[in-house]
């Protein structure tokens, strides 16, 4: 019982220190590459949050405290998502309807971090957040309905169960289609970073955030960039993870799932970003206007879902 | 013993009501406002003792004895309380006790205005009535006190005699609230008449025939319906709730549209047993369309009590989507779940609900400006508001760990594993509405504290004490039932399967299953480890304080730079229209040709609603007489 507690801690902690590094190989070899660059070193981003964690704290004279609390509250919660996703395939801490949970808590993470940007008190910070919160409502109709689809093919809404059974219809695969756009939006990558846009609106909400909170900040968005990354691996290609490993024996058939979900999530993060990186920045309507659009996937899904097929 | 703890806060409101009426005007507020703060806690008391007592004492009765008449129908009345009365009254207790407190200071402000005698006398007449509609026993009763809180709450949402708006909200509602009370009313008589006896004992078992069943539903529903405000009956919580002064909305929103709850799961689900799947199609529908129509309404307020009074729509919206919901699973023991949820949720929406109305009416105390455009930056004032209105916000978004999460996430969730299709679009839709209640809630946070203000703020510091202590309880009990949620989740459970006759085992047997006490501590555990090992990393340097970034320039930034609350989300409005049609299309396909082909003659009111509303009722009460009249001569 306590072994397996432990085990998913140390999963936990091997992502948390990978995350960055996962970041730098997109810096390397995907954005430099399509760019004709050299590129920074692959563990550049970790080197930009250690020279951040060295930097004073500076605060703006028109914050209140959230402006101090609101990032590290926002990187505990990401964190605190990553332990519900089921490495393995199965989790200790798994139970009917914590995939609701995971994407509560995505919320939160995300708009405490607004609301941090917010209290600074600059303007650019309340445009960025009224951009972002656009497409969190757009983008959460559409996770709504693909959720939906799920729950009526799987009959549960346990992400490891749902990982462990494989059930390929056409509407699910339509929604599993739509979780990888959603993931896509949430990445906050180029064509959907309307909420940072540094040429635009100078970064948005981290506009007046610099040394330790910026790096915490960054932080929790390259965990909340790779907790929906991964939500997509753990819903779509979970069960067939749970295909090809259902032959081998079971002491390491944990280790092989959680190295084969590993691999996939990053090479997913991999796809989405020079899916990103051929992309120039939507404008706020646009953005918005393509979420639009492509609801009709979920909504087609969630039709043949209640057909039967 | 047990009798006299159900007449106690009966006796008290009585002494308060007395105190009203001898004491002149200001002298009159405080011992009133004491009197309803130590009878709502009497009502806590109460509440949680019938709810934690052993099952094997269902119903605690007890008399009253009202000279009404000399008729024995007026004579006596019975009062009961049972598990579900106690659930609302433990709601109605700490909504009370919370708006007595604050009301202390905060109506104040209106003396030499308005006359305070007044308000205490209708104030504690309204938590009276409130109270004897939970605990009576007997249609007379029922429909005595029904009126009374309609008419009490008319006298508070039109307490400020000078403000036109005021008193044409109050108008609209007093129409609205009467012709509802007015089905309301009719099916009661029927119910009279076909069981012979006023005691709501007797309509137990009562063995209708299909159309009565049909026809008592559609009434029960439409009359209730509007007191809750559930969409299209909804027009007069939007106007009425942001008049009233600010612990009265409180009050109003957080109690209040709940007693329609009640009387559902009264009369129709728990006495008549109705047609459950076809009374929990109606309910989960009008809730899933109250709830995305009054939310999305709500993205575009620019006045703060406005913006709640919408949200109280869309969350009423919630709560009648997991009882409804709820009743077309019925066997099924997820339906149990759902409904339970939906009542949990009433306890919760009435915690947050008023303490969201509680800081609006804080900073409305201090700055006088509800108007969202032109507030802000109050945070580095009023931390203590803020810190409450922070707390509420996210708990009405449905923020874990705070109350709002446990109801909202256990009504989606028990809808998505019941696989009925209806159910499960309704439960995604659901979701969406959550996003759509934290976008518009984090405008109300940046456009009241954080952002830069446009009023300039001098001198303002935080509200006097009792306000605070009214702001702390309740923000206290949004983290307090929120982290610690199956304990009141338990008692709905119980409570709900006690009505429903259902198994209490395997509805305890699935809450495990569905949901993981450990995991939601743990995470809750881990969440605090690693913010308290960041905080205490990064907080070991002293911060330092520097100016606002101005882009090198020497001047500060220009106000107009940010964004207005009218401007927050046009381009969201812009890219999905089609959910703010759904108003337009309501008026010029249904309500505009009714009153212009019908109600030329009631051309003095100039709003459209009103015309609607007075056809209703004329029709009620011509309708009423009708089924009286046949009623008698068929029995």
């Amino acid at each position: 019982m306590i072994g397996q507690y432990l085990s998913l801690v140390i999963m936990v902690l091997i992502i948390t220190v990978l995350i960055p590094v996962l970041d730098g190989i997109e810096r390397k070899f995907i954005r430099a590459r399509i760019q004709s660059r050299v590129g920074p070193p692959i563990l550049q981003t970790y080197y930009d949050l250690i020279k951040l964690f060295r930097k004073e704290l500076l605060v703006p004279s028109t914050a209140s405290k959230l402006f101090i609390i609101a990032p590290m509250l926002s990187f505990s919660t990401s964190v605190a998502a990553l332990f519900i996703i089921p490495y393995t395939l199965s989790n200790p801490l798994s139970f009917e309807g914590d995939l609701i949970l995971f994407i509560y808590l995505l919320i939160f993470s995300s708009i405490t971090a607004l609301l941090g940007g917010l209290s600074s008190g600059n303007p650019f910070a309340e445009v960025s957040s009224s951009r972002e919160l656009s497409l969190l409502m757009a983008s959460e109709l559409l996770l709504g309905l693909s959720i939906a689809v799920i729950a009526l093919k799987h009959s549960s809404l346990s992400l490891s169960k749902i990982s462990s059974t494989p059930v390929i219809t056409p509407s699910t695969v339509l929604a599993y289609i739509t979780l990888l756009y959603y993931a896509f939006i949430k990445s906050a990558r180029t064509p959907y970073d309307i909420a940072e846009a540094e040429p635009e609106i100078a970064s948005g909400y981290l506009i007046e955030y610099s040394g330790p909170l910026l790096a915490f900040a960054i932080l929790g968005n390259l965990v909340r960039r790779y907790l929906t990354t991964s939500f997509f691996v753990i819903v779509s290609l979970g069960p067939l993870i749970s295909l090809i490993t259902s032959v081998i024996p079971t002491p390491i058939k944990g280790l092989t799932n959680y190295v084969l979900i590993l691999i996939l999530s990053m090479l997913t993060y991999l796809v989405l970003g020079t899916a990103s990186v051929i992309h120039g920045r939507y404008r706020v309507i646009h953005a918005l206007d393509s979420v639009k659009k492509y609801t009709c996937i979920p909504i087609i899904a969630l039709t043949l879902a209640i057909v039967g097929l | 013993m047990i009798t006299s703890d159900v007449l106690l806060p009966i006796y008290l409101l009585i002494i308060g009501l007395i105190f009203a009426l001898i004491l002149r005007d200001s002298k009159a507020l405080d011992p009133a406002l004491f009197i309803s703060s130590v009878a709502s806690v009497t009502m806590i008391l109460l509440a949680i003792q019938t709810l934690t007592s052993d099952l094997t004492i269902p119903k605690i009765t007890t008399e009253l004895q009202i000279l009404l008449g000399t008729s024995n129908l007026l004579k006596t009345f019975t009062l009961s309380l049972d598990e579900l009365s106690a659930f609302f009254i433990l709601t109605l207790g700490i909504v009370g006790l919370a708006s007595s407190i604050y009301g202390i200071a905060y109506i104040k402000r209106y003396l030499g205005v308005e006359s305070l005698s007044f308000y205490s006398l209708a104030y504690t007449l309204f938590l009276l009535s409130m109270y004897l509609v939970l605990v009576s026993n007997d249609v007379v009763l029922f429909i005595i006190s029904w009126e009374l809180m309609a008419i009490t709450a008319f006298f508070l949402i039109a307490f400020e005699r000078t403000s036109e708006v005021a008193r044409r909200a109050a108008l609209k509602y007093l129409l609205m609230s009467y012709s509802g009370s007015g089905l309301i009313i009719m099916s009661l008589l029927i119910l009279y008449l076909l069981s012979g006896s006023t005691s709501f004992t007797s309509l137990k078992g009562l063995n209708l025939d299909v159309t009565t069943q049909y026809l008592l539903m559609l009434l029960f529903t439409v009359g209730f319906g509007i007191k809750a405000a559930l969409v299209p009956m909804h027009n007069w919580l939007p106007d009425a709730h942001p008049e009233a002064p600010s612990n009265v909305s409180a009050l109003l929103s957080g109690f209040m549209i709940k007693t329609a709850v009640y009387g559902i799961l009264r009369f129709t689900v728990s006495l008549l047993r109705l047609n459950y799947y076809v009374l929990g199609f109606v309910l989960a529908s009008l809730g899933i369309i109250s709830a995305i129509y009054g939310t999305s309404m709500a993205l575009l307020q620019t006045d703060s009590k406005k913006l709640m009074a919408y949200h109280s729509v869309g969350q009423i919206g919630y709560i009648f989507l997991g009882i409804g919901g709820g009743l077309m699973l019925y066997p099924n023991t997820l339906g149990i779940i759902a409904v339970s949820a939906g009542l949990f949720h009433v306890l919760n929406h009435a915690v947050f609900k008023s303490l969201l109305f509680l800081t609006a009416g804080s900073v409305i105390y201090r700055v006088g400006s509800r108007d969202l455009n032109i507030l802000g930056g109050l945070a580095r004032y009023m931390p203590i508001t803020f810190i409450s209105g922070s707390i509420a916000s996210l708990s009405i978004s449905g923020i874990p760990p705070l109350n709002g999460f446990a109801s909202k996430w256990l009504i989606i969730l028990s809808l998505l594993l019941s696989n009925h299709p209806i159910l499960v679009i309704y439960a995604s839709l659901a979701i969406f509405v959550s996003a759509l209640t934290a976008s518009s809630f984090v405008k109300y946070l940046s456009r009241t504290y954080l952002s830069n203000p446009i009023k300039s703020l001098s001198n303002i510091r935080d509200v006097p004490l009792p306000m605070i202590i009214a702001q702390l309880f309740l923000s206290f009990l949004c983290v307090l039932l929120g982290v610690f949620f199956y304990v009141p989740l338990n008692l709905t459970l119980r409570t709900v399967s006690n009505i429903f006759i259902a198994d209490l085992t395997s509805v305890n047997i699935l809450i495990t299953k569905v949901f993981n006490i450990l995991t939601f501590l743990m995470l809750l555990l881990v969440m605090i480890i690693i913010s308290l090992v960041v905080s205490i990393y990064t907080l070991r340097r002293r911060a330092r304080v520097v100016p606002l970034w101005t882009f090198g320039t020497r001047d500060s930034l220009p106000t107009k730079l940010g964004l207005s609350a009218t401007s927050y989300y046009t381009e969201f409005e812009h890219t999905y229209s089609f959910s703010y049609k759904f108003r337009l299309y309501v008026y010029r396909f249904i309500i505009d040709p009714l009153t212009s082909k019908f109600m030329k003659f009631v051309r003095t009111y100039d709003s459209v609603d009103t015309y609607l509303y007075v056809m209703l009722v004329v029709v009620d009460i011509f309708l009423t007489v009708l089924v009286l009249i046949v009623l008698t001569m068929v029995v």
